[in-house]
């Protein structure tokens, strides 16, 4: 299969436990559908992008950096 | 384009909470949760204003999150770390009881510590090395030893009430494996309030409404540091089994850990699991550990003893 080159217009890196991810696409897109593309659920993780949460339809613009926050804990006490 | 806007002032939403088909921005947010907190306090009849809360701190984000509502709030608190000397992790208990401190001083509140391996000689990991009811999994000695010193330190610093930060993912995987077993004797004492009795304080879960992911955020929101990190014991546990598959539950249908929860409650309430069981409901017979004093089901020593002294039963 022939890949085209895409022109990336948009890049966000994403960071879950201490990782980066990078994220491309052509134009912005959603925090839903960043989540979406590493696999996580929004219910299990919180989003931060300079100090603020965002909800899951707020759009992220390119050079964003926001970091996912796990939420969910848990031992037997 | 941000179109979700806060249901109390239409300002830019920061937390969504779908079960509730409710958005908020930051200030009405923590605003709600210290609200909800109130309102279940009353509901549950935890506690009053004239009763001393002993606050089981963790440095988890649950637990500092219900410390700082209910300073908020004007209880008179104590907050309780037990120090598991859990090494791993870089320091995991070191760490935690560092965070918990440094919450305590920011705000001039009370922060007493059992230290573990300083007082019995030995940490979690070690008890559970060398007994047989750990080798499986640190957490049912950690269990023991927690319940022991919750106790014990409740009733040294005159406190009637046990608080501790669960909250309703923690409840609903717990109520899921009970109900997968069904286990009716511990459906009957799942409950945001277990009453005090000789030798116990009264036990509550102000947080058990809320879902886990406001709990982080209420802390994420109020400056709050909380140890993100996971006890290096937890991973692969039946609960956070149990919480992914809720989890998985809730995103197809949104509300459903909720509902799961709170008519679990109504049912009881109203008496579902109440006739069927009265043979196991019964407590038995109340006997005191003549070492430490707390009480026991069995006679002679009780479980913590036994496990501190090493005559603890091989199972
Ligand atoms: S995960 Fe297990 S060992 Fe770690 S604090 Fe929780 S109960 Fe204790
Ligand atoms: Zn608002
Ligand atoms: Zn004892």
């Amino acid at each position: 299969m022939v890949q085209y080159p895409q022109e990336v217009l948009v890049a966000i890196i994403l960071i879950l436990r201490k990782q980066e991810h990078r994220i491309e696409d052509k134009k912005k897109i959603t925090v839903a559908a960043a989540l979406a593309r590493l696999g996580v659920s929004s219910e299990t993780h919180l989003v931060l992008r300079d100090g603020e949460l965002l909800t899951d339809d707020a759009l992220l613009r390119d050079g964003d950096t926001a970091q996912l926050i796990a939420v969910i804990s848990g031992g037997r006490a | 384009m941000n179109v979700m806007r806060c249901k109390k002032c239409g300002g830019k939403a920061a937390v969504q909470m779908k079960q509730h088909n409710l958005a908020l921005c930051r200030e009405h947010f923590s605003e709600w949760f210290v609200e909800q907190t109130e309102r279940t306090i009353h509901k549950y009849r935890m506690f009053k204003r004239d009763e001393r809360v002993l606050v089981a701190v963790s440095g988890g984000k649950d637990s500092l999150a219900l410390w700082d509502v209910l300073a908020k709030l004007g209880y008179e608190t104590v907050g309780l770390y037990i120090h598991l000397g859990i090494e791993e992790a870089e320091g995991y208990s070191d760490h935690s009881l560092a965070l918990a401190q440094a919450f305590a001083a920011a705000r001039g509140l009370r922060l007493e510590v059992t230290h573990v391996p300083e007082r019995y000689g030995e940490s979690i990991p070690q008890m559970a090395a060398r007994t047989a009811r750990g080798r499986h999994r640190a957490c049912s000695v950690c269990g023991v030893v927690k319940r022991h010193s919750m106790n014990e330190a409740a009733m040294r610093l005159g406190c009637g009430v046990l608080a501790t930060g669960h909250n309703l993912d923690d409840e609903a995987a717990v109520l899921f494996n009970n109900t997968l077993s069904w286990s009716v004797d511990m459906l009957l004492r799942q409950n945001p309030v277990l009453p005090e009795s000789p030798g116990f304080p009264r036990k509550v879960k102000p947080l058990c409404r809320f879902y886990e992911r406001e709990s982080a955020a209420y802390a994420i929101l109020n400056g709050i540091e909380y140890v993100y990190e996971e006890c290096p014991h937890a991973v692969g546990s039946t609960s956070l089994v149990n919480k992914a598959l809720l989890n998985q539950l809730e995103q197809q249908s949104p509300g459903s850990k909720l509902r799961f929860y709170s008519t679990f409650l109504k049912a009881k309430a109203q008496g579902a699991f109440a006739s069927g069981a009265e043979g196991n409901a019964e407590p038995p017979p109340l006997q005191f550990c003549p070492s430490c004093g707390q009480p026991t089901t069995t006679a002679g020593l009780c479980l913590f003893c036994r496990l501190v002294d090493g005559s603890a039963p091989q199972e």
